[in-house]
């Protein structure tokens, strides 16, 4: 029987064992998003890529959230995601993270993906 | 608990002295909590101004949207409020500024672009009657043909709703760009921002003084909903001073949001 060892078992994709090897010459510059619905208000994400996942994300606008303490929720859902994880992810973290418990006024949980994609393609404003 | 109307509630008027930009956050939070506990019954507060501000929103990161070195240079206070929105500029005697801090029950089951609109329904019937014709703009805007009038931003804590309503009566739009960053995104879809969206004032469209458009909205909000003078209470005065100092006038507050 062959010993199949699977290299993403205790490993991510791009072989750091923890998320500690991306402080060894690997966080980026700090990164600059920012997005705007139609109609809706402005999200701004600031983040720093580190061993190719999101570290330091803080979410920012002139949005409205209930309660205003879940902004924590909506950065801490970020973090550790991996920097090409895609809109559609952040989105889903965004929105499982704020749960029933609490809601966005002008913009949604796509928006603050948007940006955090706009940030890490270095796309502050189009 | 089902929505009851503004009648249902014995609605109480604070107009006091000018007060400080920290003691205005203060207030907010202290009076939203007292009406919430149930020891205030529900309240309009029109503000006066003792010094210039900029207030930014609950979620507004103080570096991307103030230029502190201008800000500082104006001698302009940079404070944070509790709710969410965007950046307002105030100097004494050019803003009419005011408070509802109304029960959770008024807004009860609606949206949060209905409970806007709700809120504002009085003073847009008061601008009518200053030859106005406002009206309410979602997100959170008033407006009118010529230009934007007003920014309104909403709270919510525990059984109450507090809902903050900052009119332009008159404005330096030079100093406000000095000190507010505003930044290409947030042009992108109107060419305008909160700050600098293209603002007339009331000074212009009412002709009248700024006391005057005040008289006139608070006989329009007694007429439409019933209202008595009160005043702060000690207790209130003190845990809004108290307040102010621990929390608003501190740069931890104010970069909470870096």
């Amino acid at each position: 029987m062959t010993h199949v060892i699977d290299p993403h078992a205790n490993a991510d994709e791009d072989g750091c064992l923890s998320r500690a090897c991306g402080d060894y010459g690997e966080e980026s510059m700090p990164m600059h998003g920012e997005y705007k619905e139609p109609g809706g208000k402005l999200v701004v994400v600031d983040l720093v890529v580190s061993g190719g996942r999101l570290s330091d994300v803080r979410v920012s606008g002139d949005f409205f959230l209930e309660p205003d303490s879940a902004l924590d929720l909506i950065n801490r859902a970020l973090v550790g995601t991996r920097a090409d994880a895609g809109v559609d992810a952040w989105a889903t973290a965004v929105r499982t993270a704020l749960g029933d418990g609490a809601s966005l006024y002008g913009i949604s949980a796509e928006g603050v993906a948007i940006a955090v994609e706009r940030a890490v393609n270095g796309e502050a404003a189009p | 608990m089902s929505r009851t109307g503004w009648h249902e509630h014995d609605w109480q008027l604070i107009h006091t002295d000018a007060q400080s930009p920290a003691m205005h956050m203060a207030l907010d939070e202290v009076l939203t909590n007292e009406v919430s506990a149930g020891r205030r019954r529900p309240t309009l507060r029109v503000w006066e101004w003792a010094d210039p501000a900029v207030v930014i929103g609950r979620f507004q990161s103080l570096r991307n949207e103030v230029d502190g070195d201008a800000a500082a240079g104006h001698g302009i206070q940079v404070v944070r409020r509790i709710s969410g929105g965007g950046a307002m500029f105030i100097e004494p005697g050019n803003t009419i500024t005011y408070s509802i801090c109304g029960p959770l029950s008024l807004v009860e089951g609606l949206s949060f672009q209905q409970s806007y609109e709700l809120m504002d329904r009085w003073v847009i019937e008061a601008l009518a009657e200053l030859g106005v014709a406002a009206s309410y703009q979602p997100l959170n805007d008033i407006t009118s043909p010529a230009g934007k009038i007003a920014g309104a931003a909403q709270a919510r804590k525990g059984n109450a709703v507090l809902h903050h309503v900052t009119m332009a009566y008159d404005i330096d739009t030079g100093k406000m760009r000095d000190v507010l960053r505003i930044g290409r995104e947030k042009l992108s879809d109107k060419g305008t921002t909160s700050a600098a969206k293209r603002v007339d004032p009331l000074r212009s469209q009412t002709g009248l003084p700024r006391a005057a458009v005040i008289e006139r909205m608070i006989a329009a909000f007694r007429r439409n909903h019933g209202l008595r003078d009160d005043h702060l209470t000690p207790d209130e005065l003190g845990q809004a001073m108290r307040l102010a100092e621990a929390k608003f006038e501190t740069a931890e507050w104010t970069a909470v949001v870096p």
